[in-house]
């Protein structure tokens, strides 16, 4: 599957034309840019220095943290991996996600916590936890009873953002992950003649005496996460041509200015999509509305609009209703350890893409407190929703915004003071710098959904620099042999099958049972490794 | 909340849709989104008052300029009971379902189709009334002897402006205001129905009875009524003949639903949209959007230095991800580069309004006489508060670089902020800048506000 490719002359990617003039010392060169795959003598050439690092991860996220947290228990030094990140902790990326999002430490997250990312068997579970450190009876039965009787009963417990930081915190020290890290931009990853890569790094201004620098490892692993926010073309012509960044706003960038000016005097909120976040937002929007006695009303547009159950047979039917589609989580929960996981293990193409299209779009938790806040808003009249797409946002009057809808009846147009766009984040992989060069110079493709194509070992389909392997994991591999790779578990999966592929080669110890029990034991304790 | 998607009924008789026409006169005659407006100009009243039943007719209109009707009759109840010598006027604005009349002194308004005739001089202070939709045309006059303006071609319009006039006519029936909105040729002059065939020949009174007893083909009317048919070719009194056999099958639910013939060519609803909104703020006359102090400024703007982001978007080298498009910042090598910088954020107000910090301001109890303001290095922002603890000159907001600062001037009692989810106030040094955070609270005088910015930082 390897293919050699050979650079055509003036075949180069206009973003490499920044890097033409090379005044600083120890800068890539348009030789080095172009060729696909590079020498030691290249890089010497270019005054670029080389450090020697077995593994490097590349992103320094969640994804990075559960892979280096599952080597490092199957006896990998810390001074063997290498973190190349610009973020201070993994976290702080996903927190600050979640916090823009009205997910702050102190509320539950919506997604599956089934996983725990700071402990790789995922015992003791969160509402464990939970419950031994609590200080009144009703809050240590509280999550017990809660995980004992969900679904039927009660909703599906998720952790407090603020419970899954600090447990990632304290697994965090306890395996030394600050040793490894080491600030600053990844610009490629390029496969090395002779074997292994070189990724190339830009650390800060001034941290270093050349522009950049290249580490050399057998392994490289990539998990960079989504490449940004997505925000919709009109949204984005609404911005630049009005300058107005207060008006118009993506739910997970900050717009507490928005419930600010709400709890100030009255105001109509317009909320696009029909996600977890949106719901999200719809309930702080009723919370405040409930609290402070305000007469906000929710204008909501639904380009797909769900009447009821729906799915292919009796087996596989997704709950809906009034706009939603409803699911515990993101994906049905055989997706992490099921029928699906085996099934789609197996599949490949068209039809891997089509059962992923099955099993994904927009869906939502049902949680009972915010079902009963739309109901309530349905029946009071301030909360109403619209079938159709937003084509085109201009300013009304009086400080407002005047949406044209595209519906069915026609175009419509919708007035609000506020736009919320809660579409989610953008997925394709070739905004990613770093992933658009893995697919032009490092023999990367795409799987059917259009992410990257990974193996079931997570190697990245392609990128073989035999001895070395390359892998990835996370939102870009989406699409694969293991549904749900976005998650917490979908994380720790992909890790589990990365060090499982790294032991086979030698790299690390396999995690039989015994060394399974003694780590376990010294993360119950607390140990360093 | 107007989502607008009530009904078609109502979206069919969209006020702004509706053509007018201005009679001749030397009275005062005027129009806005959603309302018409009438002022008689006598000799025996001044015309001074004239600016301020335009300005409340401005200030109802830009509120709810969809159905400025309620809320117009309201505003000029209470502006009537203060001005004694107020001109003769009458409105005719839209409200949700129907349109408000509000009728003081000489003026009338005429519906011949439905006989109704509602006259200012019948009642001891003003007529206030609300009526569905009528049939037809509506007349507002000053002078019901005075001739209309019935007989004027459809390329007549009346949509937007004040113009001296005995009176203005509301062609409400008439099918042409959509099909020219749509940019179809046309239609000879008739202020009738467009699927009326021309049989009658215009007249020049229209005000003789019910239109509807003109001999019409079986369905062309429901279309028409539907509002958003195409204009139909120009009524060719020769084909008349041809009629019934030419004449289309009732309109099937398709039409009904969308109220869009299937073969009708390429609508451009959009192209309104996209041309017509934005040049409404843009227009030096337009009413003002009430968001900027003053109209958004077309100048250049400060010039600093920050990132690109991989979409070529200015940002302050320090944010993780673009404050216009999303996309993380590190898609591109950091590299500083000079260009326009962009809004760095808002202040939201204790009153719940917002200003976008574009500027530097002065904000006070009275800025506007500041040199700075008045050299023009500062924009005012005036804040009412009666404690008097609020200075003239408070408190600049100053925009450096990336950063918002506020500089005190040395006022009697002070500034004050409160960092993020904190309750400690900290005073601010006087003529130091002091660095806001996003979220950050400003206490001057008895008066608050918050800073808030799109520009993210992990």
């Amino acid at each position: 599957m390897t293919t050699q490719n050979i650079p055509m002359p003036g075949s180069m990617d206009p973003m490499e034309q920044d890097f033409r003039p090379t005044p600083v010392p120890g800068d890539l060169t348009p030789y080095l840019i172009d060729t696909h795959i590079w020498t030691d003598e290249m890089l010497h050439q270019a005054g670029i220095p080389i450090y020697d690092t077995p593994f490097v991860t590349v992103g320094g996220g969640i994804g990075s943290f559960v892979t280096v947290d599952y080597l490092r228990i199957c006896g990998v030094p810390a001074s063997s991996l290498t973190v190349l990140t610009n973020l201070d902790v993994p976290w702080s990326s996903y927190e600050y996600l979640t916090r823009v999002s009205q997910i702050p430490r102190r509320e539950r997250l919506r997604s599956d916590s089934a996983s725990t990312p700071d402990n790789i068997w995922g015992f003791p579970s969160y509402a464990v936890r939970e419950a031994f450190s609590a200080k009144s009876v009703k809050d240590f039965f509280s999550p017990l009873w809660n995980v004992l009787t969900e679904p039927i009963l009660a909703d599906y417990y998720t952790p407090k953002a603020g419970h899954a930081f600090e447990s990632m915190e304290r697994e965090y020290h306890r395996i030394g992950y600050a040793q490894c890290v080491r600030k600053g931009q990844v610009r490629m990853v390029r496969r090395r003649y002779g074997g292994g890569y070189f990724t190339i790094l830009t650390p800060p201004a001034g941290a270093a005496p050349t522009r950049r620098i290249a580490y050399r490892s057998q392994f490289v692993h990539v998990a960079v996460g989504y490449p940004g926010l997505k925000l919709l073309p009109d949204l984005q012509r609404y911005r630049e041509t009005h300058r107005d960044p207060s008006k118009v706003v993506n739910a997970y960038e900050p717009h507490e200015h928005v419930y600010e000016q709400l709890s100030r005097r009255p105001g109509t909120v317009m909320i696009r999509g029909g996600g977890i976040v949106a719901s999200r937002v719809l309930q702080r929007l009723i919370d405040d509305r409930d609290r402070l006695g305000l007469q906000t009303r929710v204008l909501h547009v639904f380009r797909t609009y769900v009447t009821g159950s729906h799915g292919p047979s009796i087996f596989m039917r997704r709950k809906g209703g009034d706009g939603w589609a409803y699911q515990g989580f993101n994906y049905p929960k055989s997706v992490w350890g099921g029928q699906l996981k085996a099934k789609v293990r197996k599949l490949e193409g068209a039809e891997r893409a089509e059962e992923y299209k099955l099993m994904g779009g927009t869906n939502t938790p049902v949680r009972k407190s915010w079902q009963e806040q739309l109901k309530r808003g349905r029946a009071q009249g301030w909360y109403q929703t619209l079938i159709g797409e937003i084509a085109e946002l201009v300013p009304g009057p009086a400080q407002t915004v005047v949406a044209h809808v595209k519906a069915a009846q026609g175009y419509i147009q919708a007035q609000a003071d506020f736009v919320i766009d809660c579409t989610g984040l953008e997925a394709d992989i070739r905004e990613h710098r770093l992933l658009a060069d893995l697919l032009d110079h490092s023999g990367a493709g795409r799987n059917p959904s259009g992410r990257l194509d990974v193996e079931r070992t997570f190697e990245l389909r392609g990128t073989r620099s035999e001895p070395g392997r390359l892998y990835a994991s996370g939102s870009a591999t989406l699409g694969g042999y293991f549904p749900g790779v976005d998650t917490f578990l979908g994380l720790q999966i992909a890790a589990q099958e990365i060090a499982d592929d790294l032991a086979a080669l030698g790299f690390c110890a396999r995690l039989g049972v015994g060394r399974s029990t003694k780590q376990w034991w010294l993360w119950a304790r607390h140990r360093p490794i | 909340m107007t989502a607008g998607h009530a009904g078609r009924h109502s979206a069919e008789r969209a006020f702004d849709g509706v053509r007018a026409t201005v009679h001749g006169g030397d009275h005062v005659v005027g129009r806005y989104p959603g309302a018409l407006i009438l002022i008689r100009r006598d000799s025996t009243t001044g015309s001074d008052r004239i600016p301020e039943l335009l300005d409340i007719c401005l200030t109802a209109t830009s509120a709810a300029p969809r159905a400025p009707g309620r809320q117009l009759a309201r505003r000029l109840t209470g502006w009537l009971s203060q001005a004694e010598d107020a001109p003769g006027f009458g409105t005719v604005a839209a409200t949700e379902d129907g349109l408000a009349i509000f009728l003081y002194g000489e003026v009338t308004v005429e519906v011949p189709a439905e006989d109704l005739r509602l006259s200012g001089r019948t009642a001891a202070f003003s007529v206030d009334r609300l009526i569905d939709w009528p049939e037809g045309v509506l007349s507002l006059r000053a002078d019901s002897s005075a001739p209309g303006s019935a007989d004027l071609p459809e390329w007549f319009r009346f949509q937007l402006g004040v113009v001296t006039g005995s009176g203005a006519t509301l062609h409400i029936d008439d099918a042409s205001q959509v099909a020219s909105a749509a940019g179809a040729p046309t239609a000879p002059p008739t202020d009738q129905g467009k699927a009326r065939p021309p049989a009658s020949p215009p007249q020049a009174e229209p005000l003789t009875g019910p239109q509807r007893e003109e001999p019409e083909p079986d369905e062309e009317p429901e279309t028409a009524i539907g509002g958003l048919a195409a204009a139909p070719p120009p009524p060719d009194p020769e084909v008349q003949g041809l009629e019934p056999a030419a004449t289309p099958p009732p309109p099937a639910v398709f039409d009904q639903i969308h109220g869009v013939a299937p073969d009708e060519p390429q609508r451009p609803p959009l192209a309104v949209a996209f041309t017509a909104a934005p040049a409404a703020t843009d227009r030096p006359g337009a009413p003002p959007t009430g968001f900027f102090p003053t109209p958004v400024p077309q100048e250049e703007g400060t010039v600093v230095l920050g990132f690109r982001c991989s979409r070529e978007h200015l940002n302050d080298p320090r944010v993780s991800f673009c404050a216009t498009c999303g996309i993380r910042m590190d898609q591109r090598t950091g590299v500083l580069v000079r260009g326009r910088r962009p809004p760095l954020g808002l202040i939201v107000l204790d009153t719940g309004s917002t200003f976008v910090l574009d500027d530097d301001y002065l904000l006070g109890r009275d800025p506007d006489h500041d040199g700075d303001v008045l050299a023009g290095r500062l924009r005012p922002l005036r804040l009412d508060d009666n404690s008097g603890t609020l200075s003239r000159a408070h408190v600049e907001i100053r925009l450096q670089e990336w950063d918002v600062t506020l500089v005190d001037r040395g006022s009697a009692n002070g500034t004050y902020v409160a960092a993020p989810q904190q309750q400690a106030w900290v005073a601010v040094v006087p003529h130091q800048a002091f660095a806001l955070t996003a979220g950050s609270q400003v206490g001057l005088g008895r008066r608050t506000f918050t800073f808030e910015s799109p520009h993210g930082r992990l």
